[in-house]
């Protein structure tokens, strides 16, 4: 015990974090103190397959000591604990446990199971937070701990960098407090300081100390007054621990205090109200019952139902509706695998409007679903962005309305009542009054399913156990009578219902054999009668009626009541009402009248006469009987004449007490139909209530359904206004842009064009919109393989890029354009058409060409000169042996022709970028060609052999002189970078598709981040102190241009320091092998 | 002869070609080689662009009158790509400058042989 009561005296606050949540808990932790008094363990959804370092994260943020939870740690005050990855946390008796996370497949909430846990284990003493996050775990858990007593906290959306968690918790009306993390830590540090958390729950709490009483008292009639509900038998502890949350909420100290403030505070009525109505339910909260519901009690119900008959389930206390849509999924399984269409009625009542809310509304989160099976999610609800909503032929079977058990008139005709986890809040007089209520609003052979817990208790002889283990309990045929209050909603107030005849018994209609016989022996005679219909009027007279009838003053009547003379119309009362109800004659006899001034006596027969046509008629038979005389001569003496008379007397006593009985017996019985009547009218008025309210419900939906159109309606207009600013933003960019632009219909009409086309064109805008594109500015667009371009776009559905147009305009001369097109759908089909004008760099091009021509032209032209003389020079040099001489001179022209390559490369390139580098390819002897070129590169190398291996059987198609350039470049390369080698190979090959050429050698090599630029104009590779070789970088540029214009490809493969290997390809031709 | 409008060129040309035994005739202005008349060169080398006149007009001009029709021509030029249209303007072959001297005296051997063949 003493255990329990320690664990119990600190406050253990949960904190559930997702996305952004390591932010939050920082923020929270810093303004923290350290002495609180309080531990503090953080749920955190953490990556299962990585180490967390979030206790070394947080250790920096609090001077509190923060570890990582191992299992069956205990928890101390001050102390912060951290949820380690891939575990789920639970607390029992001040211990916290870790447990490997299920893998089943299901959503993993480590958040709602730690909560639940401590909800459980630390009641009032347990504190949730939920700080940022996605999803929604977290509502659950809050909803426990709330109802438990503790206090619960979300971040605001405000802070929360993710506020999907907090959100949904908020949303769920669990939460005390929304703040933010350091308003937090502040609300928790004035939490610690209150009394309510630090004192252990005594058993004084049980009961009830009298100052506490009165105070009580005074809440429970502030509530009754305003709610009309009184909670004066709910059990004390659940009350006691719900005041003290409030308090604690309103930072007061004394119940008076709480008291004073409930009554200057109307809206603290309302949230004690829903305090006291705090209820934690599920979907299919006892799986078990649910099938044992399908197995054994539905088959047995409908065994003795029609099946127009619908199923009547009444749900009493059904808080947020779970229980009442589980039973309905349940229903629809059971009676679809039966193949049954019976029409469900289930009636979820309870006293929170707020519940019930959520209830009609059928919306419901993501983890409030946990235990409904992925099958049942699928057909009974629908997935919305936020949640799940109930589909509609569910919610249509169910009828939410507020009710009060104890109070209002129960349903009736009801087949299954499931009132689980209710009682458990009543104390014996409630629960004593519920189940009468429940007998009542039974059918016969109704169901009662309760909570695991609860029991009939001292109605047992109200109801008999079916199962022990799931509380099924069968409704016992005795009767019933239900209470209704003073403070019933209805207008028949009856107070006194409640105390009348319990003892109730049957009224058998006994039949008087005795009577019937007299009335059979006495038939001979012939006396005096009348005959009257059903309405007491007579229709006919038999004999001397004079004796008993006489008519009325006033006006004629031939009703028997007002005729009979003096008492005789009371008998005749009874006596016909006895027939009537018998349908047998009554007899009655010496009824005593006063016959002028005469004591007399008559008997009165009464003989139903049915006629033919059902109409009843009675005969009435007037029988006078003489009054008894004794005669004096008679033997008899005085005593035997008060003899007579008193047994006279006590004959007639005993006939006016059978009377007295069976009319009491009568009013009784109509009694007790009045009385059944208005129950069944209550229970009526009950239900209609019900479906009004339903009905109330559907118009709000209504309402709200328009509310959402018009929200619809204004989201529209929002895009419409995006939609605008999007287009005057588009229309901004256009008119802005230089390049003409034109916007061309289906027809080529066009719809819009910019300035820039205006301008350059030289058109105005009336004679531009609408018109077709050829008939511009007079018919100068109409450009015949323009026409075909754009006619071709729309049907083929393509584009066209950079298609060039040259064209000489009436109005502004000869204009060398640049078009691009494509289509687009707006408003049918259109052509967006981009005018470019490039005559300006057109031309700007052709004389940069001709420039470089030009000018290769004038520079060749000296070193023509000075080659040819330094040749002459050599010539003659050699010719007289002086050799030293003629070698310088050789170099003046070596260094010449190495000017001429490089005039000739910066020619081609030239021509490469203006497009005009013409290839004449025609067939030719590759074959040769390689060996020619091989022998020259003898003749002039003497450092390296060069050899051919393979050969080339067939001509080959190409420009001959283009192919020598480049197997010249790509050998004097080889050459020049392997000045250590003494060979370069060429090898010939083909595959299927290709001639294939390979240049190798065996020098420096080419790194690796060269090889791919080395193709690149203008680039080198990048040791250069390495390779001390001169030049442009144009040649291998100039050479895949060439191998490019062929159809071939060109690459190198190289190891440094073993030496490279180019290799080119040319395709075969068809008709080539 | 050697018709060329850079001096320099005429010069070299002229040395070279002397060096080899022949004897040459040149001029910088290629109007007035279609009035050859003193005497009838063996082999014309005639450069293509000189200033204001194209030396294929020229060379079309000597291969029409019958006077000079039969002298080979050996077309120079700076541009290679131009060997096409000197072909077709009736020159007997091209050369690209600048061009190595063995190769322009096997050329000039060859044509004036062929000559003194025919």
């Amino acid at each position: 015990m003493n255990k329990k009561i320690s664990k119990k005296i600190f406050p253990i606050v949960g904190i559930g974090a997702s996305a952004g949540g390591l932010e939050a808990f920082r923020e929270l932790l810093t303004a923290l103190p350290t002495e609180t008094g309080m531990a503090f363990v953080l749920v955190q959804h953490l990556d299962p397959t990585h180490d967390s370092i979030l206790t070394t994260l947080l250790a920096k943020k609090t001077s509190m000591p923060v570890t990582e939870v191992t299992d069956s740690i205990h928890v101390v005050p001050n102390h912060v604990y951290v949820i380690p990855p891939n575990k789920d946390l639970t607390i029992r008796g001040g211990i916290l446990k870790l447990s490997t996370r299920s893998a089943d497949g299901k959503l993993h909430l480590p958040i709602n199971r730690f909560f639940c846990s401590l909800a459980e284990e630390h009641e009032n003493n347990a504190i949730g937070i939920i700080l940022s996050g996605t999803a929604s775990d977290g509502t659950l858990g809050l909803k426990a701990i709330k109802a438990a007593g503790g206090i619960t906290f979300a971040q605001n959306e405000k802070t929360a960098k993710y506020s999907g968690m907090p959100n949904a918790a908020i949303a769920s009306g669990s939460v005390d407090f929304v703040l933010s993390p350091s308003d937090i830590a502040k609300e928790l540090v004035r939490i610690s300081r209150a009394p309510y958390l630090r004192q252990p729950e005594t058993p004084t709490d049980q009961e009830t100390e009298p100052e506490n009483e009165k105070g009580l008292q005074k809440l429970f009639s502030l509530i009754q007054n305003d709610k009309g509900v009184d909670f004066g038998h709910y059990k004390r502890a659940t009350i006691n621990r719900r005041i003290k949350r409030r308090m604690l909420l309103h930072k007061l100290n004394t119940l008076d205090e709480y008291v004073q403030y409930v009554k200057d505070n109307k809206s603290e009525i309302d949230n004690l109200f829903q305090e006291f109505l705090i209820d934690v339910t599920r979907f299919f909260r006892e799986p078990t019952s649910h099938q044992f519901l399908t197995e054994k009690v539905l088959p047995r119900m409908l065994e003795k139902k029609s099946t127009k008959e619908p199923i009547r389930i009444w749900v009493p206390g059904c808080a947020t509706g779970e229980e009442v849509y589980s039973l309905a999924m349940t229903l629809t399984e059971f009676l679809e695998s039966k193949s049954l269409h019976i029409p469900i009625q289930i009636f979820g009542t309870d006293l929170s409007q707020t519940g019930l809310n959520t209830a009609r509304r059928g919306f419901y989160y993501q983890s409030d679903l946990l235990d409904v099976s992925t099958l049942r999610i699928n057909r009974f609800f629908i997935k919305t962005e936020a949640g799940y909503q109930i589909i509609k032929s569910v919610r249509d079977m169910c009828i939410f309305a507020p009710h009060n058990v104890f109070k209002d008139p129960p349903f009736s005709k009801i087949d299954l009542i499931s009132c689980c986890n209710l009682l458990i809040y009543m104390d014996s007089v409630l629960q004593d009054n519920i189940f009468h209520s429940f007998h009542y609003a039974l059918r016969p052979t109704g169901y009662l399913l309760l909570g695991k817990s609860e029991g009939v208790g001292m109605t047992s002889d109200l109801f008999s156990q079916i199962d022990k283990k799931y509380k099924l309990f069968m409704r016992k045929d005795t009767s019933s009578r239900i209470s209704v209050e003073s403070v019933s909603r209805t207008p028949l107030k009856d107070k006194s219902s409640k105390n009348d005849s319990k003892i109730r018994e049957d009224i058998p209609m006994k039949f008087d054999l005795q009577k019937v016989t007299d009335s059979i022996l006495l038939s001979h005679h012939t006396p005096s009668s009348v005959v009257i219909d059903s309405d007491l009027e007579i229709i006919q007279f038999r004999g001397s009626t004079e004796k008993y009838l006489s008519h009325t003053d006033g006006k004629a009547s031939f009703n028997l009541m007002k005729m009979a003379k003096g008492d005789l119309w009371f008998e005749l009362r009874t006596a016909i009402a006895k027939a009537k109800k018998s349908g047998k004659p009554y007899r009655k006899e010496d009824i005593r009248i006063n016959r002028n001034d005469a004591v007399g006596s008559v008997t009165v027969e009464v003989d139903p006469l049915n006629s033919p046509e059902g109409d009843a008629y009675y005969l009435i038979l007037f029988e006078s009987t003489k009054p008894q005389t004794i005669s004096s001569s008679d033997s008899g003496t005085i005593e035997d004449i008060k003899a007579y008379h008193n047994a006279k007397f006590e004959q007639e006593l005993t006939l006016a007490r059978e009377d007295m009985r069976s009319i009491t017996e009568e009013q009784e019985a109509t009694n007790e139909e009045l009385q059944s009547a208005n129950e069944e009218i209550l229970s009526n008025n009950e239900e209609l209530q019900s479906i009004n309210e339903e009905l109330e419900t559907s118009t709000e939906e209504l309402e709200s359904t328009n509310e959402e159109l018009t929200t619809v309606n204004e989201e529209l207009q929002n895009r419409n206004a995006e939609l605008t600013e999007a287009r005057n933003y588009s229309n901004a960019i256009i008119r802005t842009v230089q390049t003409p632009l034109l916007i061309l219909d289906g027809d080529l009409r066009v719809r819009t064009a910019n300035r820039a086309f205006y301008q350059t064109f030289q058109v105005d805008e009336e004679g531009t919109e609408g018109s077709s594109v050829f008939d511009l500015g007079k018919g100068q667009w109409s450009i015949p393989s323009l026409g075909t371009l754009l006619m071709e776009i729309l049907p083929k559905d393509n584009t066209f890029d950079n298609y060039e147009v040259e064209h000489t305009f009436p109005t502004i001369g000869h204009k060398i354009m640049l078009l691009n097109a494509r289509k687009f759908i707006s408003d049918g089909q259109n052509i967006l058409l981009a005018i470019e004008d490039i005559t300006e760099r057109k031309s700007l091009d052709s004389q940069k060409s001709e420039f470089i021509g030009i000018a290769s032209h004038e520079l060749k032209t000296p070193i023509t000169t000075m080659k040819a003389f330094a040749q002459i020079l050599q010539k003659r040099l050699s010719k007289s042996g002086n050799k030293s001489d003629a070698y310088i001179l050789s170099n003046i022209n070596i260094q010449a022709d190495r000017l001429t390559t490089l005039i000739n490369d910066l020619l081609n390139v030239s021509k490469i970028e203006a497009g005009r580098l013409m290839l004449e390819k025609k067939k030719f002897d590759l074959d040769a060609l390689i060996r020619k070129i091989v022998v020259d590169f003898q003749y002039t190398s003497d450092s390296h052999i060069v050899t051919k291996e393979g050969e080339i059987k067939e001509l080959v198609y190409g420009d001959e002189g283009r192919i020598e350039q480049l197997l010249s470049n790509l050998i004097t390369n080889a050459i020049k970078y392997s000045p250590d080698a003494d060979k370069v190979i060429v090898r010939i090959s083909r595959d299927k598709q290709n001639h294939i050429i390979r240049v190798q050698d065996f020098g420096f090599g080419i790194a690796k981040k060269d090889q791919v630029r080395i193709f690149e104009q203008f680039y080198r590779t990048s040791d250069k102190d390495k390779n001390n070789v001169s030049g442009f970088g144009l040649g291998l540029y100039i050479s895949s241009e060439i191998i490019k214009r062929h159809g071939g490809k060109i690459w190198v493969e190289s190891t440094r320091g073993k030496g490279s290997t180019f290799t080119f390809t040319l395709p075969l031709k068809k008709g080539d092998n | 002869m050697v018709v060329d409008d850079d001096t320099g060129i005429v010069a070299a040309l002229t040395i070279m070609l002397e060096d080899a035994g022949y004897d040459v005739a040149s001029t910088s202005n290629g109007h007035t080689v279609s009035e050859i008349s003193e005497y009838v060169p063996d082999v014309i080398l005639l450069d293509i662009w000189m200033g204001d006149v194209d030396g294929r007009d020229v060379c079309k001009q000597l291969k029409s009158q019958a006077s000079t029709k039969s002298i080979p021509i050996i077309m120079v030029s700076a541009r290679a790509e131009a060997e096409k249209s000197a072909l077709s303007a009736d020159a007997d072959a091209f050369i690209a400058k600048p061009f190595e001297m063995d190769e322009l005296l096997a050329m000039v051997a060859k044509y004036t042989e062929r000559r003194y063949l025919n």
